[in-house]
């Protein structure tokens, strides 16, 4: 955790809708948070809780229909200036989950690391852009050389790296790593954590870490936040999350937890979270701060619970 | 404290020095290479590896369901005093697959018919495998097996189709079908790699009660070991196509002996400490295109004995166990003594404690 707390990314009261009006649906639901530069914020949920959709929305894939998204101070939503988007596509990258999709089969390695540089026009010679794609091969622990093959000459684990390197030389500041080792085997899932934890040790890289497996988010994140359709249900430092979990979504997630300890597994307790058991007309949800640092929707119910 | 060790060991599956190659552009790759192993009834056994070491090819040529470049060089597989590896024919898998030796696959979204509802493909498997039955009783035995795999309003539910429910509800379906034919082994291909934790958890679940209440023999097929703690009797650790290891899944999980296996529990995050790097296998698997010389795992092995790269060594049982083996010269009596790394005492378990 760096001592001085400079925000580099501030998600304010975001929404995001899918559909048409009519038919709209809200994928994530008056969301904010803030990534302090340096740490790994991570942000976890099951599948359709939106938390993907921030990753995405953050990077001007998806349109925010409400709120407010800075980068440094710079509001990066909704109508911006061009030099501003070339900025975010500059500075922010992002790290996709699947290496076997997320590659283009038909294009070399040399393209599909360099293809940013192209379209930002990053370069001046093609020596000094040849140059770039090998260093950011050798960054990641590539040869240069692997340059001129295909993806599919690559295992997964490999291929995950040029996925890495096709973000690194944009020399981005913040990457948006989603679900960046749930596709891959046991023993590479290893190696490309300790990769991402080296890069943002030597590059003072920023990452939004999205994930759905807690055991890995506790090793790598500073901060976490929970997310339950669409809405932040718990936001704090990872250790204090996983000692004193407050909303009862966050302890189900923590009770399934697979633990690699026959004995421990055999006599964990599931906890199931329902969301009527909490529910009461009289007695609504509030975002409050529990203790420093450490926030969570929760209703007097839930904290008398806690 | 909960009962790992199976009392009666009647063997229902037998395997002996299997040995499956593919031909791929006319070359040779033996995929799997002499395997034995007894398969217990009313076991679950857990095989663990990385991708490509084989676990998947080998369950598949229980049922015949091998690629078509695929075949059996050597060994036996019998079951029911039949050797299926002499089978030829779809005609004689019939009898086996579905009915005696059933299987649930990794992806919920792709294994279902989006065309049928989930009723009628129930119903299909009932017919097909109890000819006796009219497709009324069909229909209701569907339903029932719907409620047995933990889903509300069975009836109405069994007329919905597939894009109707959730991945957790679709894998509870694909077991439903699984089920319905009333089999005696039930292969699970990674059941629970596509799922949420939570939804995890639950199906891992409904699996332990459905093996309970009919007696089932269970073989899951997985790279998690979380999942292997939380549901295996047995473990078998595969690489490259042989199994390095076998036993007891405490026996596995609090005293491994394999450096494989070794590395395997010391690369899981829950055993990361944090700030410090993960550990992480050096290298890649072999080449089975060629023939593997001695150990499989030595060249990976920092601590590799010279014996490793020359002679592939022969299951030895571990001191003070008549269900744990490993292939390692570690075990030979005139090895030196190897630690087993720090990092993976900290799964904590008291192995003495069995």
């Amino acid at each position: 955790m760096p001592s001085d707390k400079d925000v580099l990314i501030d998600v304010n009261n975001l929404s995001v809708d899918f559909g048409s009006k009519r038919k709209s649906f809200r994928a994530v639901d008056k969301v904010s948070f803030q990534i302090y530069k340096g740490e790994t914020f991570g942000l976890v949920g099951e599948s359709g809780s939106g938390k993907t959709t921030i990753g995405r929305t953050i990077i001007r894939i998806n349109p925010s229909s409400e709120g407010e998204i800075t980068f440094k101070g710079e509001r990066i939503n909704g109508k911006i200036s061009k030099e501003t988007d070339k900025m975010v596509t500059r500075k922010i990258q992002m790290i996709f989950q699947d290496p076997m999709a997320s590659l283009n089969e038909r294009s070399k390695v040399d393209y599909i690391v360099s293809e940013g540089l192209y379209s930002l026009k990053n370069f001046k010679t093609e020596e000094e852009r040849m140059e770039k794609v090998s260093k950011a091969l050798r960054d990641v622990g590539l040869l240069p050389e692997f340059s001129s093959r295909f993806p599919h000459e690559f295992s997964g684990g490999q291929r995950q790296r040029i996925g890495i390197a096709r973000a690194l030389i944009m020399e981005p500041e913040f990457i948006i790593a989603d679900e960046p080792i749930s596709a891959l085997d046991v023993s590479i899932r290893a190696q490309v954590i300790n990769l991402l934890a080296e890069l943002q040790k030597t590059r003072g890289l920023t990452y939004l870490f999205i994930a759905h497996d807690l055991s890995v988010v506790r090793f790598i994140t500073d901060r976490i936040a929970v997310i339950h359709k669409g809405k932040i249900v718990e936001l704090s430092e990872t250790e204090t999350l996983f000692k004193k979990p407050i909303h009862p979504y966050t302890k189900a997630l923590l009770s399934a937890i697979p633990s690699p300890s026959p004995d421990e597994e055999r006599n964990k307790k599931l906890f199931i979270y329902t969301p009527e058991k909490y529910y009461d007309p009289g007695d609504p949800f509030v975002w409050s701060e529990v203790e420093p640092g450490h926030y969570a929707l929760v209703n007097k119910k839930i904290l008398n619970e806690a | 404290m909960t009962e790992y060790a199976n009392t009666n060991k009647e063997v229902v599956l037998s395997i002996k020095d299997l040995v499956v190659k593919f031909s791929l552009r006319g070359r040779i790759l033996k995929a799997i290479r002499e395997i034995s192993l007894d398969l217990y009834r009313g076991e679950s056994l857990a095989i663990v590896g990385e991708s490509g070491s084989g676990k998947s090819v080998f369950t598949k040529t229980f049922n015949g369901m091998l690629d078509s470049n695929g075949f059996i060089e050597q060994g036996s597989i019998t079951y029911n005093g039949m050797d299926l590896t002499k089978f030829k024919k779809e005609k004689d898998w019939l009898q086996i697959r579905g009915g005696e030796i059933a299987m649930v696959f990794q992806d919920p979204m792709t294994s279902l018919n989006p065309l049928k509802t989930i009723g009628t493909q129930i119903c299909e498997a009932i017919l097909l495998h109890n000819k006796d039955v009219t497709p009324q009783q069909a229909k209701q035995k569907a339903v029932e097996y719907i409620a047995d795999v933990g889903i509300e309003e069975p009836l109405r539910r069994s007329n919905q189709f597939p894009h109707e429910f959730s991945g957790g509800m679709r894998q509870r379906i694909v077991i439903a079908i699984a089920m319905a034919c009333n089999p005696k082994i039930l292969i699970c291909d990674e059941p629970t790699t596509a799922l949420d934790v939570t939804i995890q958890a639950q199906i891992l679940g409904l699996l332990k009660d459905l093996k309970d209440k009919y007696n089932l023999t269970i073989v899951y097929i997985t790279h998690d070991l979380g999942v292997v703690a939380a549901v295996a009797d047995r473990v078998a650790v595969m690489y490259a196509g042989d199994i390095v290891e076998i036993g007891e899944v405490r026996e596995v999980f609090y005293n491994a002996q394999h450096p494989y296996t070794w590395a395997l529990l010391s690369s899981l995050p829950q055993l990361g400490v944090k700030g410090e790097k993960l550990f992480a296998i050096r290298g890649t698997p072999p080449n089975l295109f060629q023939e593997v010389r001695g150990d499989a795992f030595a060249p990976r092995n920092p601590n590799a004995l010279k014996i490793d790269f020359v002679e592939r060594p022969p299951y030895f049982p571990v001191p003070g166990s008549s269900t744990h083996k490993a292939r390692t010269w570690l075990l030979d009596p005139r090895a030196p003594k190897v630690e087993p790394p720090s990092a993976i005492k900290a799964i904590g378990g008291d192995y003495n404690a069995l």
